[in-house]
């Protein structure tokens, strides 16, 4: 039966040559670079939501102001000429 | 019809909310960067860990949040109940995408590839992309009651994927480290167990004002929308329906 645990390496195993890689090389990457990617990554996301909900609460102002424009212009037309409600007016043949 | 503004304690608690926040993360990213140790085999990245991990958590509060309003809409439909499934959705997407970018910038390093289709990156992927859906069934399918029943039943579903992003790594194995939920011995040192407790805290109240901002933006949407036909049915609008 074998020796399961694995024999030291002696000083014949060391390396005595250094070969430079042929082909292509295994990547490599940064750990800083990859640290400081991942932190502003978060960080983009994170502000590009809050700049969509911005964009969108925007939307939502100008909607209010033309809606508020359009009352305040009915609220300024005579009674009499005032346009008939959408469902009437569409069974109703014009003039 | 007018509608009383949000009272003041209402939003001294959010801006306070939102104070806290901001100095829980200026907090939390000098602990990590000045304070909690360096670790021994993967060197620097894996400081990515301490946001990496709240930012699932906090997926998880707006699926969460998503399967409650959804819920809620199901049994009694109401705007504020939409509102939060919907915000909720969006919050489980952006914290779901902030997962799937920092993860592989972690894995670059510790497994030697950005990518692998192990169980729990896997179901991961699964669960933002089932979000996105819900969220591009909301832009682009109209905003009637059949079309909110309908996203609101794949909230409720879509939830369904939880549990199982949770339990791949024991049921299935795979490359994906489990140090909390683990036997392998957790954070050894002190500060690293304060830097992620940290990093909880922070992305937790950070998608609870998300949550909290973009559920009221939904809601006075929905009314905005609502007096925009008024408007037309009364004949106050010269504008055509959309």
């Amino acid at each position: 039966m074998s020796d399961p645990t694995p024999a030291a390496p002696s000083v014949n195993d060391r390396a005595t040559t250094f070969q430079a890689v042929e082909g292509p090389q295994p990547e490599h990457y940064s750990g800083e670079v990859l640290l400081v990617s991942a932190y502003a990554a978060v960080f983009v996301i994170l502000i590009a939501w809050v700049a969509l909900t911005w964009r969108k609460a925007g939307a939502m102002d100008e909607r209010l102001t033309a809606l508020e424009r359009e009352i305040d212009k009915a609220a300024d037309t005579p009674l009499a000429s005032k346009r008939e409600p959408r469902d009437r007016a569409t069974t109703s043949n014009p003039p | 019809m007018v509608r009383a503004k949000d009272s003041p304690a209402k939003s001294a608690v959010f801006f306070g909310l939102a104070v806290l926040t901001a100095l829980t993360f200026v907090f939390e990213i000098l602990f990590v960067f000045l304070k909690a140790p360096i670790e021994a085999r993967m060197g620097i990245v894996q400081k990515i860990f301490y946001f990496h991990v709240p930012s699932a958590y906090a997926m998880y509060i707006g699926a969460a949040a998503c399967f409650l309003g959804s819920a809620i809409y199901l049994a009694r439909p109401t705007d504020t109940s939409d509102a939060l499934a919907r915000a909720g959705a969006e919050a489980a997407v952006v914290f779901g995408v902030i997962v799937l970018t920092t993860g592989p910038l972690w894995g670059a390093k510790a497994w030697g590839t950005f990518w692998t289709w192990d169980p729990r990156l896997t179901t991961e992927l699964l669960s933002v992309l089932i979000y996105v859906a819900y969220l591009v069934l909301r832009a682009f399918a109209g905003d009637g009651t059949g079309e909110r029943r309908f996203a609101a039943a794949l909230g409720v579903l879509g939830a369904a994927n939880l549990p199982i992003i949770h339990y791949s790594v024991q049921k299935w194995g795979g490359q994906h480290p489990t140090v909390i939920t683990g036997r392998g011995g957790g954070l050894a040192h002190p500060d690293m167990k304060v830097a992620l407790a940290m990093g909880f805290v922070a992305f937790t109240l950070l998608a609870i004002i998300l949550l909290w901002s973009r559920t009221r933006l939904e809601v006075v949407q929905s009314r905005l929308r609502r007096a925009e036909e008024d408007a037309i049915d009364l004949g106050l609008d010269s504008r055509t329906e959309e």
